[in-house]
């Protein structure tokens, strides 16, 4: 039946129509899991008993006809979700044996709907990375090329996509955590607007950026689940209550593809855009101008400055939130510590690995007492300039199209000695973040035979649309839909 | 000027020992990152006000009402606590 | 002294009366099992995120309104960083660049009972840590964490009081004004209310402030005058030795009546305050303003003077009525009903309803007698249709019960009719009975109507002495 490949929806069909139950549809991935993740390593949790205690009730709303679109449906969750009752770790060792007493709300919202949690998958520690090469439990390999990175930070929801380990996974992205892996993966994976999907439960990096959104196969499947996730919540405080936002419905017409304009920022499609990107790139607005949609170009100045700026504002939020791992309340303690300063800075050299540990330290610098007017408060200046770039754009033109990453997946351990360089490649996700826009990358072709992403970025809560965009291009297009030769059968 | 004194200070704010590996770890790491930073330094942005959240939303705020359901079992997650309380190395003060 | 002056600046932690804590659902009821009482926000857990309280706002735009201060329209939330394990987070939320009240004042009587303005500078909006418990015997330290997360408004003044009684007088002040106005229950041996001072001297006349030391955590207006009058004399006794005082936190202690310098905390620390990111900024815009102004009740100076002038109360009743608002509603309604003089309506009401309140006030006040009620009592004690000495009995009775008032006036009103003829049997016979006592008032001895009225009074208990005394000189004068 190669259930793998099937959609969200058609596996919805197939739960509905009683032709396999939760149990056996959960069992199906689990065994997918068990045999090939040895490979790839995107999971760091998998709790078969969850999940077939999920399965069984799941089942008993189906017979009982209680079911909503999603019961029954497996699902993995990106190890920064609190789980109530399964292991939670954020890819640290710090919170290695940390078993959350709640649920997140993207969590009790995906459980409220029948779905079944396959595991927890890997990340970057702390959500920190864009390799996937920083989690504790060791990096995550790409289902397209083994020796080479899935991206990050949600590299693990993705590979475990990418190899339809599970038909789709919550991922967060801060700074493209969930578009690059997306894109290195050959995935269509969504960050919405901040503000959109609840943070609550969600183990913070940088507050003011992180955003939780689904990794998935399709457009279509992204939007299925963020119209489970997405809403007003009253335990984050940054949730957006002002702005009326209705659920995505992907029914845009062919007929109005001609009155949508596309802007092109002519600063991200310069010289450092590798050539073979941006060729895939053109042949797939080939496609969308076949369709009738407009095209214009645009600039994005300032362009140039968002690196610095996202990565000195995270690192700052991060050192903050991340104070917390002291070894008192929760997560690991050092052994023997001889006094309380002891049981700290030990707690957290020992319990930190060295990226996170080097984000605090740029943080805590950047707030300190003589530098926080000239890093961070610039950086927040900055990120006025990027988000007013982006709104001015939006005077013009409906959509912005960019490349997601500068390059395609890279091989493992080729830029952990060049951590500036891997910076650097999250040049064209970190101003969405900054920004705050909604942006979904989608796969556009193949580069050396890995696959290219393309993001479609939209105004604040206009989610909708990009989704409708990108659907637009998925019912044209196959790229969606190819699976990793390795992983492409049952 | 970022130095191998500034990492010290900067892990003691931090709470995070390190030792002669991780100083000359972390100063090159930070020394690297900072010189990508100061490019930055030749925009003027002094008019421009700076930005704290996008989109610019309005604070949430709640009714002053009781859990009626509390959970207050958090303390178990602790890896020192004697079921009362939260146990910690002396305090001198 | 003469040659030294002192200079006082105060840092008042009011605890805001409110169910829930300042970014949690949890419980501020004080005295919970240790940690029972702290959920996982309150905790820090991963994951949670704090989601404020909007009373406290109201709370401080009424602090704000009652001492003439400015509103911040945008005001924000920064985290001030650093470790300490009662601080679950290590970083505390509080504010910093932009309060939520700035400038103000209150007037406060000086040593010579003239009256002096006193400038307060900020009053912020913070979240209060736990409690550590250190033990010595185990060489470890207890953390408590019921209290993180309570809500607190920090009052900060100017540095403009000059001895420790105006220090006090100004605190008694900000102290009426957050109870008066229900912002805090004022509670000083729950921590609802403390203080922290700071004080210098420097030689009379000079402009220059000297070094200051910070007393922290004084919970008492007894204790905050015996710290800053011992400080000061420790620092007029260390420069008149040429010693330099030592910028410290020093903590006083109350068994020895020393302050004594903190070690740990000596260390100037960099906070990294930086806007909270989980926390967008609290706007208040002046519609609001209005609305909270509007539905203020007049503060206890402008009411002060308006019971002096209008109803002529002496400044002990007005105190009394004033040291709670559930009294000084319940005297403004029986003031607007009584036709009686004032100051004896409110004497009655003092001798009787505040001391029983006082004593046993589990309920609010309205709830356990009506201020019309106790009208139509003392109604009926002025016009002597029942004795004063019924009002307590009556007042214990009807206390907390839905009882008709009236049936139970009449109810005394008919005992004390019968008690009169009763009582009229009762000076006929101890009148027969006491020739020698009669013939002593027969010559002039009139002050032995006293010795009449106790032995009536010994069969006749509960009965009004004043109507017992007029029945036995009457009848006296008749035989």
């Amino acid at each position: 039946m190669d259930i793998y490949k099937k959609s969200i929806s058609e596996l919805s069909e197939l739960i509905n129509k009683k032709t396999i139950s939760s149990i056996e549809m959960t069992n199906y991935f689990i065994r997918r899991i068990r045999s090939f993740d040895k490979n790839l390593n995107s999971f760091i949790t998998v709790d078969e008993d969850f999940s077939y205690a999920q399965a069984k009730i799941a089942d008993k709303q189906i017979a009982a006809n209680k079911n909503t679109f999603l019961t029954g449906i497996p699902i993995a969750h990106k190890d920064l979700f609190s789980t109530k009752g399964i292991l939670t770790t954020c890819a640290s060792k710090m919170l290695e044996n940390y078993i959350p007493p709640y649920d997140a709300t993207v969590v009790s919202k995906l459980n409220n709907q029948g779905m079944v949690t396959l595991g927890k998958t890997n990340m970057d520690e702390f959500a920190m990375g864009s390799s996937n090469e920083s989690s504790y439990f060791g990096s995550v390999k790409n289902p397209w090329d083994l020796t080479k990175v899935p991206g990050g930070s949600s590299g693990g929801s993705a590979s475990a996509v990418a190899a339809r380990l599970s038909p789709i996974a919550t991922g967060s992205d801060t700074g493209g955590s969930i578009r690059q892996p997306a894109s290195f993966c050959g995935l269509t994976g969504l960050k919405p607007t901040y503000g959109s999907v609840s943070r609550y439960g969600m183990i913070a990096y940088a507050s003011s950026l992180d955003q939780g959104g689904p990794l998935a196969t399709s457009a279509e499947d992204c939007a299925i689940l963020f119209n489970i996730i997405r809403g007003f919540d009253n335990n984050d405080p940054t949730s957006n209550f002002k702005i009326k936002q209705n659920e995505v419905k992907l029914n845009l017409n062919k007929k109005n593809f001609k009155s949508i304009s596309i802007g092109i920022p002519k600063e991200y499609f310069s010289k450092d855009l590798d050539k073979n990107i941006s060729d895939v790139i053109d042949q797939s607005i080939g496609v969308f101008k076949k369709l009738g949609f407009n095209f214009k170009e645009i600039s994005l100045p300032q362009h140039g400055y968002t690196i610095p700026a996202y990565y000195i504002i995270a690192s700052a939020e991060a050192s903050s939130n991340l104070s917390r791992y002291d070894g008192v309340k929760f997560g690991y303690r050092c052994k023997n510590p001889k006094n309380l300063e002891d049981l700290y800075s030990r707690t957290r050299k020992e319990g930190f690995g060295k990226e996170v540990k080097k984000r605090i330290m740029i943080g805590a610098y950047a707030l300190s007492s003589g530098y926080y007017d000239e890093y961070y408060m610039r950086a927040l200046r900055i990120r006025r300039i990027i988000r007013d770039n982006f709104l001015n754009a939006f005077k013009d033109v409906d959509y912005i199209f960019a490349p997601t990453c500068p390059s395609t997946a890279f091989n493992i351990g080729e830029k952990t000695s060049n951590a500036l360089e891997m910076y650097l490649s999250d040049i064209y996700t970190t101003p969405v973040n900054l920004a705050g826009l909604p942006a979904v990358s989608i796969p556009v072709g193949f580069s050396n035979k890995m696959p290219v992403g393309m993001q479609i970025i939209g105004n604040d809560f206009n989610e909708n649309g990009i989704l409708n965009v990108a659907h637009a291009f998925q019912k044209e297009t196959d790229w969606h839909n190819k699976v990793p030769r390795e992983f492409d059968h049952e | 000027m970022f130095d191998k004194n500034k990492v010290k200070d900067v892990a003691k704010l931090a709470m995070i020992e390190i030792d002669d590996d991780d100083l000359n770890y972390f100063s090159n790491e930070i020394i690297e990152f900072l010189k990508l930073v100061d490019k930055t330094d030749y925009i003027e942005l002094s008019d421009v006000e700076p930005l704290y959240h996008a989109p610019e939303n309005s604070l949430h705020a709640r009714d002053d009402k009781i859990d009626e359901d509390p959970k207050n079992d958090g303390i178990n997650s602790s890896p020192n606590h004697n079921g009362k309380h939260f146990i910690v190395p002396k305090v001198i003060e | 002294m003469s040659d030294w002056e002192c200079v006082i600046g105060l840092e008042i932690h009011v605890q805001l009366l409110t169910k829930s804590k300042i970014f949690s659902a949890s419980s501020t009821a004080y005295g919970k099992e240790p940690n029972k009482q702290a959920s996982y926000v309150d905790l820090g857990m991963p994951g949670t995120l704090p989601v404020l309280n909007n009373i406290v706002i109201k709370k401080a735009v009424e602090f704000g309104l009652a001492i003439n201060a400015n509103i911040t329209n945008r005001s924000i939330f920064a985290r001030k960083n650093y470790f300490y394990p009662d601080l679950p987070k290590n970083y505390q939320i509080s504010q910093l660049d932009f309060p939520i009240v700035e400038g103000g004042y209150i007037e406060i009587e000086d040593d010579c009972g003239n009256n002096k303005k006193i400038n307060i500078t900020r009053a912020h909006l913070e979240e209060d840590a736990g409690k550590s418990i250190h033990s010595d015997e185990n060489n470890c330290t207890y953390i408590d964490l019921n209290r993180a997360g309570t809500p607190l408004l920090e009052i900060v003044s100017e540095p403009e009081m000059k001895s420790a009684t105006e220090a006090v007088s100004y605190m008694k002040k900000i102290h009426n004004i957050v109870t008066y106005l229900e912002i805090s229950d004022g509670n000083m041996q729950e921590g609802s209310f403390r203080c922290d001072a700071n004080v210098s001297i420097r030689k009379s006349g000079e402009k220059k402030l000297g070094t200051r030391t910070e007393l922290k955590n004084i919970n008492s207006f007894k204790f905050v005058e015996k710290a800053i009058n011992y400080e000061i004399q420790r620092q007029i006794d260390l420069l008149e030795d040429g010693k330099k005082i030592k910028q410290e936190t020093r903590l006083y202690d109350e068994n020895k009546n020393i302050t004594k310098s903190m070690r740990s905390k000596e260390e100037a620390n960099d906070y990294r305050y930086f806007p909270d990111p989980d926390l967008l900024p609290i706007e208040i815009d002046n519609e609001y303003i209005l609305k909270i102004k509007k539905l203020m009740p007049d503060l206890p100076d402008v009411k002060s003077k308006f019971y002096k002038s209008k109803y002529d109360l002496t400044d002990e009743q007005i105190n009394i009525i004033l040291s709670n608002k559930e009294i000084t509603n319940f005297a403004d309604k029986i003031l607007l009903l009584s036709k009686i003089s004032a100051k004896r309506l409110i004497n009655h009401f003092i001798s009787s309803v505040y001391l029983k309140f006082n004593k046993e006030n589990s309920l609010a006040l309205e709830d356990l007698i009506k201020p019309n009620d106790f009208y139509l009592i003392i109604d009926s004690i002025e016009k002597k249709v029942i004795s004063k000495s019924n009002l307590k009995e009556i007042l214990d009775k009807i206390w907390g019960e839905n009882i008709n008032i009236s049936s139970v006036i009449e109810n005394y009103s008919s005992r004390n009719e019968n008690n009169l003829d009763m009582i009229d049997d009762l000076i006929k016979k101890i009148i027969e009975k006491n020739e020698k006592q009669v013939k002593e008032y027969k010559s002039g001895k009139t002050k032995i109507v006293g010795f009449f009225v106790g032995q009536v009074l010994k069969d006749a208990k509960g009965s009004d002495p004043s109507v017992i005394k007029d029945k036995i000189i009457s009848y006296l004068d008749s035989i």
